[in-house]
């Protein structure tokens, strides 16, 4: 394994233990093609060890999908190739309006080092949803509004981490940092609700 | 074109007497008859974002406008929704959804256009708002680089407007 890989790796486990080794650990990593990798993993996580086998069992999602173009007893089959580019736009989108926001207030911002935050941070947060999921899954329990809660209190974790580099890195004032993170939540939230069907 | 004159904008900004209402129409003139030089100086301008958010609230507030005359007129979409909500309530939903989508699908456009433009090496980079979208025709990297970022970039927008705009 080279040495980039590496220090990519534990950059992305420095995630799940002290918030302030993952701040230094990505200051120090290339941007943004870090955070590109990390949303990439991330979405094909999502794609090969959740949708893929859901679709291989013949699953469907409880609550219909609202895309006409994506049916419902085909939902899951169609999102093993719909969601990674899907989640990379949000990612893309996501960090963008953190970026406008920021160039509005006239605050300091680098939109390279707020793709790789959000992309490491989507990693951080994603890798242990998909377990999260399956444990749902094998539970049997169907209620994608209370797994949808389950994994609001999850980004908390995110939100934390996200934080901490836009005001350690960035030098954006904590309450600024925590709302920016919070508001990219609240902005995918809506769309995600009309596009992402819960797995049980 | 001449490119040693000051740019339209810029000389707008030095003078201050033009309000951001005022630099944005000038500026949506420059881009139709000096691209570049309206390009260089919105990237200029310390208002230029705020001068692009305007422009987009004013056309997607117009465009909002437009579709509640249509519910209020009884119109329905020709083309079939791809989201399940009842045709004879698409418009009016549509009031309410358009500016928030619009905004979101030229962040989106810009994110992306953003990455590849990146990915090939471009120092000075579109950012959000539709003049700045605008501004990736006169990016300094060769033009069918520009082109591939404009192409690529246009699929999500389109997408995003398929999906939510009637």
């Amino acid at each position: 394994m080279s040495a980039r890989p590496r220090s990519f790796v534990r950059t992305w486990f420095s995630g799940y233990g002290g918030p302030l080794r993952f701040v230094r650990e990505l200051e120090g990593a290339p941007a943004p093609q870090t955070g590109f990798y990390a949303a990439l993993l991330r979405a094909v996580m999502d794609s090969l060890l959740l949708y893929l086998p859901l679709a291989l069992l013949g699953r469907q999602p409880s609550l219909p999908s609202a895309l006409t173009f994506l049916p419902t007893e085909r939902y899951y089959a169609v999102s093993v190739f719909f969601m990674p580019p899907y989640l990379l736009l949000q990612w893309l989108l996501t960090s963008g309006a953190m970026h406008v926001v920021l160039r509005l207030a006239r605050r300091p911002s680098d939109m390279d080092r707020i793709l790789n935050v959000n992309g490491m941070t989507a990693l951080v947060v994603g890798a242990v949803l998909v377990p999260w999921d399956w444990l749902w899954i094998l539970m049997g329990w169907h209620n994608e509004v209370l797994l949808g809660i389950s994994h609001l209190v999850l980004v908390v974790w995110g939100i934390l981490l996200g934080s901490l580099f836009l005001n350690r890195s960035l030098g954006v004032r904590m309450w600024l940092a925590v709302a920016l993170n919070v508001g990219s939540v609240a902005l995918a939230v809506p769309i995600s609700s009309v596009v992402v069907r819960a797995p049980v | 074109m001449n490119d040693a004159a000051p740019p339209p904008g810029a000389r707008r900004a030095r003078s201050g007497s033009a309000g951001v209402l005022g630099r944005t129409m000038r500026y949506a003139g420059g881009f139709i008859t000096h691209p570049r030089r309206a390009a260089d100086a919105i990237a200029s301008d310390p208002q230029g974002l705020w001068v692009g958010l305007v422009l987009g609230i004013l056309f997607l507030g117009a465009y909002a406008l437009t579709v509640l005359i249509y519910h209020l007129l009884g119109h329905q979409p020709v083309a079939q929704p791809f989201l399940r909500i009842p045709p004879e309530r698409w418009y009016l939903v549509q009031t309410f959804t358009t500016l928030p989508v619009g905004m979101a699908a030229f962040f989106t456009y810009a994110g992306v256009a953003y990455s590849i433009c990146r990915a090939w090496g471009a120092r000075v980079l579109p950012w959000p708002d539709w003049v700045e979208s605008l501004r990736i025709f006169v990016l300094p990297i060769a033009w069918w680089k520009r082109l591939g970022a404009v192409i690529a970039a246009t699929i999500p927008f389109a997408g995003i407007m398929a999906v939510f705009i009637r």
